[in-house]
């Protein structure tokens, strides 16, 4: 398939830290994409970056084969940004930051009214279009954001935490108009909101120091987890001792201790076994064990050794 | 252009009454403390011109330049410190000249329509002073006046990072341009160093060329292209810093 976005040997630094290392990769046309890491893992620097919010230190980024430090205004018009933070005019209606913005990208005033109305409707924003920004609520204003991203109908749609401030209701509106642009915009977003990730993605980049630790569709991720296990034993008394003697056992993966419950990831069922051998005779209250998830992935030991530790 | 056009009468039109009240308070208020205690001073200007008459132009220049200032700071510092509108402005397929233009000029009309108010406001409190025949000048002098000071506002904006520093420098500028640019003062009052050195501000330059043009009937080339080519440089300068301070 055609690639709608490449990054080529792509490197960030912020003094002597560096944010993102040489980073090569492509992502398909009309593809989701979404990003996942921990705090500070140079998400939001990779999205400025591909929204051409920031210059890479070194390597480049092509929007459509075009590179966008040379091609900087051809790329702009393709692109549409939601960062993660409000950043609307507070003196201006949403109606009218959305316009304003449209505008800029030198659309026609009755396409841009068009489109406001097609997407506030399916976001239901409508109620609060003519309110002013800095007095309605953040999620509607992030909503307003997602418009005026659309409004000058962009191919590749860029967003940070899109659904960040938003309810329940609002995620849902705002993933089902998402899904309806599957196939003909490239969408890249990060999201710290796992079950929504599950839920909206062809790809998922898990990104850790600045690059991308695991790449795949969610399946493809898991699929080498599958055989995993996370375990959870709540003890009557989880004592030191106890801990130690458990997690010394050679088949248990990532303990850890969480009051008197003991968690920890096995490969296969047997692992439990080879626990509750361990235990010698002390006295248990509950237990489960659960297939793993996004979440576990993304554990932070676990995940940064990989999948197979 | 015209999109920064829309966004600033919009601008007004949210705010309207406090506009309006602004549109008319400013001009009095300035009028009237600039100009009835220091026209008991300076009866007259050095070549014979009733002070009330002489100080309109400076008056207006200083009016321009109070009026263009908040609306400089909002956009070019607020607005950036707080990460608000100017991210998305910057990220449209425009040029960052067309960034600074678009929002100077913009707030250059608004201002325009209050030194219209305010001339007919002094005209009321001074009915002497303004001649209708002089009032294009008068206007066309403030605005070259507003074009070089709202982009030295921009150049603070964009270079500073704190309100405190921003606040101090702005203050102090304004102060300057109120003492030290001929605006209520005319340099033959400083001592002869130090107005030799305040008449070749850029600023300076203006409001000489200007009643050049109103008293002495003459066109001051030199006084009037020099404030505008420091201008044109001054937004080359503002654009490159735009730039590098959104680091595209």
């Amino acid at each position: 398939m055609e690639a709608s976005i490449t990054l080529k040997k792509v490197g960030k630094l912020v003094g002597d830290k560096t944010i993102l290392a040489g980073l090569t990769f492509g992502i398909e046309k009309g593809s989701i994409v979404a990003l996942v890491g921990d705090n500070d893992a140079g998400k939001s620097t990779m999205l400025r970056l591909l929204a051409g919010l920031e210059n890479p230190n070194y390597g480049s980024v092509f929007l459509h084969g075009l590179d966008t430090d040379k091609r900087r205004l051809e790329t702009r018009q393709t692109v549409g940004y939601v960062p993660h933070d409000i950043d609307l005019d507070p003196w201006l209606t949403l109606e009218q930051n959305i316009h304003f913005d449209a505008l800029l990208y030198g659309i026609h005033m009755e396409k841009i009214q068009s489109r406001i109305q097609e997407y506030s409707q399916a976001l239901a924003v409508g109620d609060f279009l003519y309110s002013m920004a800095g007095r309605v609520p953040q999620g509607i204003q992030k909503k307003a954001m997602i418009i005026r991203a659309l409004a000058h109908d962009p191919t590749i749609l860029i967003m940070d935490e899109p659904t960040a401030f938003m309810d329940a209701e609002s995620r849902r509106l705002t993933w089902n108009l998402m899904r309806e642009f599957h196939g003909d915009r490239t969408i890249v977003y990060s999201s710290q909101f796992l079950p929504e990730v599950e839920a909206a993605n062809d790809r998922i980049m898990v990104i850790h120091e600045g690059s991308v630790l695991l790449d795949g569709s969610l399946d493809k991720l898991l699929e080498s987890t599958l055989e995993y296990h996370q375990f959870a034993i709540e003890f009557e008394e989880l004592t030191d001792e106890l801990f130690d003697s458990l997690s010394g056992v050679t088949t248990v993966v990532n303990p850890t201790k969480m009051g008197n419950t003991f968690h920890f990831y096995g490969r296969s069922r047997k692992v439990f076994f080879e626990v509750l051998n361990a235990c010698s005779g002390a006295l248990m209250k509950d237990l489960s064990i659960e297939k793993l998830s996004l979440q576990d992935l993304l554990d932070s030991a676990f995940a940064q050794k990989g999948l197979d530790g | 252009m015209s999109a920064f056009i829309i966004r600033r009468w919009w601008l007004i039109r949210n705010r309207l009454m406090s506009s309006i009240a602004l549109a008319f308070i400013v001009p009095f208020i300035l009028s009237i403390v600039t100009v009835f205690g220091t026209k008991n001073i300076i009866i007259q200007s050095i070549n014979g011109q009733p002070y009330e008459v002489w100080v309109l132009p400076g008056l207006m220049m200083f009016m321009s330049a109070v009026l263009i200032t908040p609306l400089i700071y909002r956009d070019f510092f607020d607005l950036r410190i707080h990460n608000k509108a100017l991210i998305p402005m910057t990220l449209a397929p425009i040029r960052k000249s067309t960034i600074i233009l678009g929002i100077l000029f913009s707030a250059l009309l608004e201002v325009i329509v209050i030194i219209i108010i305010g001339l007919g406001i002094y005209s009321v409190i001074f009915p002497q002073a303004v001649a209708i025949e002089q009032v294009g000048f008068i206007i066309m002098y403030s605005i070259i006046f507003a074009l070089l000071y709202g982009n030295i506002i921009i150049l603070l904006s964009l270079f500073t990072e704190r309100i405190s520093v921003f606040m101090s420098a702005l203050l102090t500028t304004l102060i300057s341009i109120m003492f030290a640019c001929g605006l209520f003062i005319e340099f033959p009052f400083f001592p002869n160093s130090m107005s030799s050195v305040f008449q070749y501000f850029p600023l300076s330059m203006v409001s000489v060329a200007c009643r050049s043009i109103l008293f002495i009937g003459s066109f001051d080339t030199f006084n009037t292209l020099t404030p505008l080519a420091v201008t044109i440089i001054l937004i080359v300068i503002n654009s490159f810093l735009l730039k590098r301070k959104m680091k595209q």
